[in-house]
């Protein structure tokens, strides 16, 4: 692509030149392409039909027409076909005639199976003004699906399809995207002060009469993404082969050591657990404030943040923004899923590994916030995310990210498969855990895995390992936990300790009553301890248990959870004093701790510091209140 | 070393008075209790004899809490909601013994006397309650006016060069504010006083006369506030130093940091009556109108 930016006019002109290979057995006849700057054309796109017109975007919108479009200009084949007027605008996924944001373009000539095509095409882009996750703000630009890109054509067995078929879905006001691989070479001239960020390398910088022109190239990605500022002052770092640049405004380059050390931290946590990062480059965006609207998304080898000066840095933003963006280069990027239908396998997956670093690295309780004793750790806010959503039941994860139309979709998607995940980790351990997705990312990296992909090899991989923990298919504890709405919650329902005593009555005969009595008719009591365990929720996961008996002694017992309750026996000198299902909190789609545990006395000392924490807390309310008085 | 004298006197007059202090003590104990038992109950109810939270005593459990937010967030919103009575009672209760103390502490014997007390909370109520509101509305005023101030060139995040913005003005507004609190604190204070000792006089004439009053000796008032602002900032430090030291390992020091909790609210409430005889006695000596 040959790209010129033209800041006066806010536009791009781009020439492309796309070699496009038919992988498939299909002939094809037509060609598909996203043209997603349409979204912001005008109020009647589907994006902003389903989005509402937010108020922030009203700023200047009508003095200044800061909406934004791509219009193509010319189109060509290889053989010098003029398809400019085989273009025409379709809408695949509703009957909104007025969206633009994807184009059909019928071929003169078919393409063959396995054979390819080069097309030729000439565009301009209007650069719209602080839409979601691009545009431009003052000098500040950030250009995210931004030029003509060709959809994907999902041959028979790839992902869901049952035969050929497009697949390129309209802009949607919720969800992402998805591409096909390919090699991006870019040269995006710009003016002589501004600094530029990419996707991939950078290969040549050269002066021209109209900028300067850089050109980058990037090779088995999904997407191309760039951003320029005469503003941004580059930071430059190494982790093993892999060149970091750290784009931010001066401003926030304090902030610079804590995302190289996030950023070290998440690409050698990945690269020991899931599979080897194979790009040269990786550039992180930290957004001036004015360019906030871009700032936590993901593209290849090019993500952003967000940093704000008035955070304390107890709030730990940058590491959570940088790490969940930088997971996305494995789950999505490489794992190139459909983010649109299933967006649980890229935010889903991304947002478990995000608790596991986070918590690895900056403590498990305090990973999310460590500010003024308040310690909040990654795993322990999704969960609560989750499940303080206020409907954990509106959706599942069958859902297309555009159907989540009343609400549900960070819980469920993010926080909610997350969690399931992590249940998952604490009943196959973690060991078992890495080796699956190590397994799906060997299997599936620069592929289109669909959810039933990455399902199947968990079947297969589970039946492997020893013991077979999970006491179920894969699919079924999928079934029940991720593409349910069950819920979870383990009950210790009581302890019973009643003295052991020997049979009594007419055991032998009707002449000889037996009287009741102990077993043990010497100075020590045998008592016949008993705990009653439920459960409540909808979801059977195995669980284990711990009893602690009045001597010391722990023992462990493993239910499989199969049935709504079950009791546990126990023959014994000792009482059993306490009892608590999962002592790990393993299974975190548990949707309530406090009742998974039991003591026989009123030993609560947590209810007692949190007392005490309240009438402590109530009176220094009410005296401060009483300041002025 | 006026000053210095003036907080010792002022110690021995609120020793001498320990009748008050208790009588404020237990009114602060009895509404508090009014509040907090509510929240212990169902605290103790949700939990009954369960261990979860036991193993994280030393740590803000975000997981035991949000468990019992979301357990009796409605619950906790009520009871939070019905504070604000509680609250509304033990600001009249606060008023009345204010009136009642400053009433005492500007009498010739200036000692406590359960037979003059409690008339004298009741003649001067309506006045401090008065000077309450009015000078809540001067606090709530300024305030506006403080963040209007700030708001001044936008707050639209998307008009900024800078987040640095944000930080920027509130660094530079920041002194004014306190200072302007403060003196309107001085004022208030001082106000109380005049206002009880000028009660034969309409409300607004003794009002307008306090603040010619004060205005003409801010300083010297001001060092004495600042003086006990020192007190009470020093009270503070050492009370948050103590809860530091804790560590919420058990039962024991968590009784330990609850008896820490009533000193330090014995001593806050000490520190209210000492500023009272503080300036009562300030008062006395410079204004010399009693």
């Amino acid at each position: 692509m040959e790209i010129s930016l033209d800041i006066e006019a806010k536009k791009l002109f781009g020439k492309t030149t796309l070699y496009w290979k038919n992988t498939s057995e299909d002939t094809i006849k037509e060609l598909q392409f996203h043209l997603y700057y349409n979204a912001f054309k005008n109020t009647k796109s589907t994006f902003f039909k389903e989005r509402g017109f937010p108020s922030f975007l009203s700023n200047g919108q009508e003095a200044d027409c800061n909406w934004g479009f791509t219009e193509i200009r010319s189109m060509k084949d290889e053989s010098g076909n003029d398809l400019t007027n085989s273009i025409s605008y379709i809408q695949p996924d509703d009957d909104n005639e007025d969206d633009q944001t994807v184009i059909s373009v019928s071929l003169e000539n078919s393409i063959k199976p396995l054979g390819q095509r080069t097309i030729e095409f000439t565009w301009q882009a209007k650069i719209p003004k602080t839409m979601p996750r691009t545009g431009y703000n003052k000098e500040y630009y950030f250009f995210a699906q931004w030029f003509p890109k060709i959809g994907v054509y999902e041959a028979a067995g790839v992902r869901y399809a049952e035969e050929g078929k497009w697949n390129c879905h309209q802009y949607h006001s919720i969800g992402e995207y998805y591409a096909d691989f390919g090699l991006y070479n870019v040269a995006l001239t710009v003016p002589d002060n501004y600094i530029v960020g990419a996707s991939g390398e950078l290969i040549e910088k050269q002066e021209t009469d109209t900028g300067t022109k850089w050109t980058f190239r990037a090779e088995d990605v999904i997407d191309f993404t760039w951003t320029c500022s005469p503003h941004y002052v580059v930071t430059k770092d190494k982790w093993k082969d892999v060149e970091i640049s750290l784009l931010s405004y001066p401003d926030h380059l304090h902030f610079k050591d804590r995302y190289i050390k996030t950023i070290k931290n998440a690409m050698s946590y990945l690269d020991e657990h899931v599979g080897k990062y194979p790009y040269t480059t990786l550039t992180i965006v930290d957004p001036p404030i004015h360019g906030l609207f871009t700032g936590g998304m993901e593209y290849p080898t090019i993500i952003s943040s967000l940093s704000f000066n008035f955070f304390p840095s107890g709030f730990k933003t940058i590491e959570t923004l940088t790490t969940h963006e930088f997971i996305h280069q494995y789950f999505m990027q490489m794992l190139a899923s459909q983010e649109q239908e299933e967006p649980w396998m890229d935010e889903g997956i991304t947002t478990y590994y995000e608790g596991r670093i986070l918590d690895h690295y900056e403590g498990k309780h305090r990973s999310t916030i460590d500010w003024l004793g308040i310690t909040i750790g990654n795993k322990a806010y999704n969960r609560a995310e989750f499940l303080s959503s206020g409907n954990t039941k509106i959706a599942d994860n069958n859902y297309k990210a555009r159907d989540y139309k009343h609400g549900g979709y960070k819980a469920i998607a993010y926080n909610k498969t997350a969690i399931v995940l992590e249940t998952l980790e604490g009943i196959i351990g973690a060991t078992s855990m890495d080796k699956m997705m190590q397994l799906y990312f060997e299997t599936w990296k620069f592929k289109h895995p669909s959810g039933q992909d990455l399902i199947n090899l968990a079947t297969s991989y589970l039946d492997t390992i020893p013991n077979k923990p999970l006491r179920m298919k894969a699919a079924d504890f999928f079934d029940q936990t991720l593409f349910g709405t069950g819920e979870c919650d383990f009950i210790l329902n009581s302890i019973e300790n009643t003295k052991a005593e020997n049979a009594a009555g007419y055991l032998n005969s009707i002449d000889d009553c037996v009287p009741l009595e102990n077993i043990d008719t010497s100075s020590e009591i045998t008592y016949n301890s008993k705990i009653i365990v439920r459960q409540d929720g909808q979801v059977n996961l195995p669980v284990d248990i711990k009893i602690e008996f009045e001597n010391g002694e722990e023992k462990f017992v493993y239910w499989d959870g199969q049935s709504r309750s079950t009791e546990f026996t126990f023959l014994g000198a000792h009482k059993i004093t306490s009892a608590i299902i999962d002592p790990d909190k393993k299974i975190t789609l548990d949707k309530n701790f406090l009742n998974n545990s039991r003591s026989i006395s009123e030993n609560n000392s947590a209810r007692k510091k949190y007392g005490y924490k309240i009438i402590s807390g109530l009176q220094h309310l009410i005296e401060n209140c009483m300041l002025l008085f | 070393m006026a000053i210095i004298e003036s907080i010792i006197s002022s110690l021995k007059h609120i020793l001498l008075n320990w009748k008050i202090w208790l009588i404020y003590y237990l009114a602060h104990l009895i509404c508090m209790i009014i509040m907090a038992k509510p929240f212990y109950s169902q605290l103790k109810k949700n939990l009954s004899n369960s261990l979860e939270g036991n193993d994280q005593l030393d740590i803000f459990d975000y997981t035991f809490i949000s468990e019992m937010l979301r357990m009796n967030g409605d619950l906790f919103l009520y009871l939070l909601s019905s504070l604000g009575l509680i609250l509304l009672i033990y600001m009249l209760l606060k008023i009345f013994l204010s009136g009642a103390t400053i009433g005492t502490f500007l009498s010739s014997e200036g000692i406590y006397n359960s037979s003059t007390y409690w008339t004298m909370g009741f003649s001067h109520f309506w006045r401090i309650l008065r000077v309450s509101i009015y000078f809540l509305l001067i606090y709530i005023i300024v305030t506006i006016v403080f963040y209007k101030i700030y708001s001044l060139g936008g707050l639209d995040i998307f008009e900024m060069e800078s987040d640095q913005v944000f930080i920027h003005r509130f660094l530079i507004l920041i002194p004014f504010y306190a200072i302007m609190l403060f003196i309107i604190n001085v004022y208030h204070q001082f106000t109380k006083v005049h206002i009880i000792v000028c009660h034969k006089k309409y409300f607004f004439s003794a009002f307008w006369d306090a603040s010619k009053l004060i205005t003409k000796d801010l300083l010297q008032m001001s060092g004495l506030v600042i003086s006990y602002l020192f007190i009470f900032a020093f009270l503070y430090s050492l009370y948050y130093l103590f809860l530091k030291i804790i560590p919420y390992s058990g039962q024991g020091s968590i009784v330990l940091a609850l008896c820490l909790s009533q000193i330090f609210i014995i001593a806050r409430l000490g520190y209210s009556m000492l500023i009272k005889s503080g300036i009562c006695n300030f008062y006395k000596k410079k204004v010399n109108k009693v």
